[in-house]
């Protein structure tokens, strides 16, 4: 047997075992929990995927700002000036050591006081405050991985420091980052399960408010974690294809 | 004839100053009630989305008296009384316990619904049946389930201060560790268990009451034209029969 | 073209160059050799502008090069590193016609004309839609060369262009250079190749401890070589 089988056939060994793990358990469980599938979730699924929709639009607004944040500060803790600097760093240590529920009620209940904002606009807020503080030192480490001799290299053919961010230290800290970009923004989507503290209908939201209209908790609450996992298997393959697409090989 | 005076002026004295809610709600067209997502089988969602409930008939009810259309505001039950403070909705109608601390901050109508909570075992376990006085010996040994945060989990510390207490988001789920013996018993409103005994026919409920519970209308302190007119329909309904139908429907017969 | 008065410098406590002084005309190719920490490749990129130094004076053609703009001076002069440098996202003909594009503002078709018309003196112009990772260290190190070259410099430095190669590969790159000697461009190579030194040099100044401590044609050089260690 050749080496490729050996590796499928150990792969297939992995799963089978995975899947016969979870079948016992679940034949255990449904021995004294009678499971309604019927009922959670297929009659309320056009509700779990209004949930999911939101979920997945709040996540992929706030990947995206979170990725703006977090390209402009962690340019600015790379710059020369002392002030951007300690501006960005500032920014990374009070979003850090604030839990995210927290950000969420503040902004919500604090900014929602001043300006009328929607729970979506306000979770959209938070998590891209929240998220962009991990982007900005993931992105930031990624530009001071670039080697020296490549700044040295851009400046012997004349680019001035924004073209060298945007020609050469952003695209190569864009590419050695993606798999730490991914797992963060694997992290927010999970993390957007928060915003159920404000009542904003997304996909846990929609969850317990089924689990607990239909009397049939697990089936809800196991419904949800399959979506969820959709969404971040997903993105885990949409990571590993840039990654592949963009690898300098 | 004292209070009456002084309740009649006080109302005056609320209208001239505060202009009357009852007209401010017709001229919106809409009751706007605050509510939490879901409260089962008082509140909740059917498989369109649409809410439904003893409370959202009583609300519709309500409206239809006004001749205006209704609308829930969604809020998390931590920040429903602070935002009916803040003027986000006009009531909330949200099987909401009168307690004398609410009380403080809202005006409560007259109660509409009385429940109470009661003690639940699974009768596999405790086949020669469970009472409080029971419970009460068994002292530390006894798990009580509950659901976090409700007026049964308060029951629960304040009658078993001894007893391990374990708590969930639904009656669902407490109800399982019934069925897979994790708890011994579990104390939640005595009208789940209607619903509950279909999905989990070992379940059976002890008769006597741990403690009952009015459940009232809370209003904005000011909104006393609004407070006065509520009390008079609550205690209509009650002579009309209303109530006792939506009890019927929502609390027996609908299978949620 | 070049006048260096008295240059210094040091990193922190390290002298690195103690008090510099040449000067080269146009056209010349000047080897620079040297044993390593002799401070040459620092006098090269303190030419080139790509480190402070404390004390002295660097003229390019009358001018201070500390009053020109990095704009100007990359458009006199070029830069060949050891390690060849390339941009490892671009293909190569990006690597060389961006400098065109940003710091000239060539529009992106000329700069690619240019482009290949550069990779063709370095006969390259097959591998111009590849990556850098795609090319052998000696077909690298002519794309770095090529991207020096396209922004038509009148000077080029070398800083040990062929100490990185492969000893097989070390050839094709010393070949390409003494073709570009020959087109008449003023070029700073510092280097152990002997070989190209008696090929291509029209002089050879020996570097020690920060120091010129010879300044003299390849024939002299090499006949009284024997006095210094040179690698």
């Amino acid at each position: 047997m050749n080496k490729l089988n050996k590796n499928y056939l150990q792969k297939f060994i992995a799963y089978a075992l995975l899947i016969l793990i979870l079948f016992i358990f679940y034949f255990e469980m449904s021995k004294t929990y009678p499971f309604n599938w019927q009922k959670v979730p297929f009659k309320y699924m056009n509700l779990y995927l209004e949930g999911f929709y939101m979920t997945l639009k709040i996540s992929v607004f706030s990947i995206f700002f979170a990725l703006v944040i977090g390209m402009v500060f962690g340019v600015m803790k790379t710059s020369k000036y002392q002030i951007l600097k300690e501006l960005a760093n500032t920014y990374t240590t009070i979003f850090r050591n604030i839990p995210l529920l927290v950000i969420i009620l503040i902004v919500y209940y604090g900014i929602g006081s001043m300006i009328e904002i929607s729970a979506m606009v306000g979770a959209i807020i938070s998590l891209s405050l929240f998220e962009g503080a991990y982007v900005s030192e993931i992105i930031r480490g990624g530009i001071e991985a670039v080697p020296k001799g490549q700044v040295d290299a851009a400046k012997t053919i004349g680019l001035s420091t924004f073209y060298l961010y945007i020609d050469i230290l952003l695209p190569q800290a864009f590419r050695t980052t993606l798999p730490a970009l991914t797992g963060q923004f694997i992290s927010l989507v999970k993390d957007s399960s928060l915003a159920s503290v404000i009542a904003l209908q997304e996909l846990t939201m929609v969850g317990r408010q089924i689990a607990t209209s239909s009397f049939a908790s697990f089936e809800s609450y196991i419904t949800v974690a399959v979506f969820y996992f959709t969404i971040t298997a997903l993105l885990q393959l949409l990571g590993k294809f840039f990654e592949r697409r963009f690898a300098i090989v | 004839m004292k209070k009456l005076l002084v309740v009649l002026s006080i109302v005056i004295f609320s209208v001239v100053i505060f202009g009357g809610k009852i007209e401010e709600i017709q001229k919106r067209g809409v009751l706007l009630i605050g509510q939490d997502p879901a409260y089962a089988p008082f509140y909740g969602i059917n498989e369109n989305g649409k809410r439904i409930g003893h409370d959202i008939e009583f609300a519709k009810i309500l409206a239809e008296l006004l001749g205006v259309k209704v609308k829930f505001v969604i809020t998390n039950w931590d920040g429903i009384i602070p935002a009916l403070m803040t003027n986000k909705f006009d009531i909330i109608l949200a099987a909401m316990t009168i307690t004398p601390e609410r009380a403080l901050k809202v005006n409560f109508t007259i109660p509409y619904y009385q429940t109470g909570q009661a003690l639940m075992y699974n009768s596999k376990k405790y086949p020669d049946g469970l009472s409080i006085k029971k419970v009460s010996e068994m002292g530390e040994k006894v798990k009580i389930a509950v659901q976090l945060g409700s007026t049964g989990e308060i029951a629960a510390r304040k009658f078993f201060p001894k007893a391990k207490i374990l708590t969930f988001e639904t009656v669902d789920a407490a109800a399982y560790q019934l069925i897979t013996k994790k708890a011994d018993a579990m104390i939640f409103d005595d009208l789940y268990y209607g619903n509950l005994v279909k999905k989990y026919p070992l379940i059976k409920m002890d008769s006597s009451l741990l403690t009952k519970e009015n459940l009232g209308i809370a209003v904005k302190k000011e909104d006393i034209d609004l407070l006065l007119w509520l009390n008079t329909v609550i205690e209509y309904l009650k002579t009309d029969g209303t109530f006792e139908q939506l009890k019927q429907k929502w609390m027996i017969d609908y299978k949620w | 073209m070049i006048e260096i008065k008295n240059l210094e410098k040091s990193f922190g406590n390290l002298e690195v160059l103690k008090g510099v002084n040449l000067s080269v005309t146009k056209g010349e190719v000047l080897v620079i050799m040297g044993p390593s920490g002799s401070g040459k490749s620092t006098l090269l990129r303190c030419i080139a502008g790509l480190e402070n130094y404390q004390k002295g004076l660097i003229i390019l053609e009358e001018k201070n090069i500390l009053d020109y703009t990095r704009k100007t001076l990359v458009q006199k002069i070029g830069f060949v590193f050891q390690q060849h440098n390339l941009f490892p996202h671009l293909k190569i003909i990006d690597n060389i016609s961006l400098g065109l594009i940003r710091t000239k503002k060539i529009k992106k078709e000329e700069a690619y004309k240019i482009a290949l018309d550069v990779l063709e003196k370095v006969h390259l112009q097959d591998k111009a839609y590849n990556f850098p990772s795609q090319l052998s260290g000696g077909q690298q190190q002519r794309a770095g060369i090529a991207r020096a070259l396209a922004m038509d410099p009148e000077i080029i430095l070398f800083d040990e262009p062929t100490s990185a190669l492969d000893p097989s590969l070390v050839y094709e790159v010393k070949e390409t250079m003494v073709e570009l000697s020959k087109m008449g461009k003023t070029m700073l190579v510092v280097t152990h190749e002997v070989d190209f030194a008696k090929k291509a040099g029209d002089r050879i100044i020996f570097m020690k401890n920060g120091k010129i401590l010879e300044n003299m044609d390849p024939d002299t050089f090499f006949k009284t070589e024997l006095k210094y260690e040179i690698a």
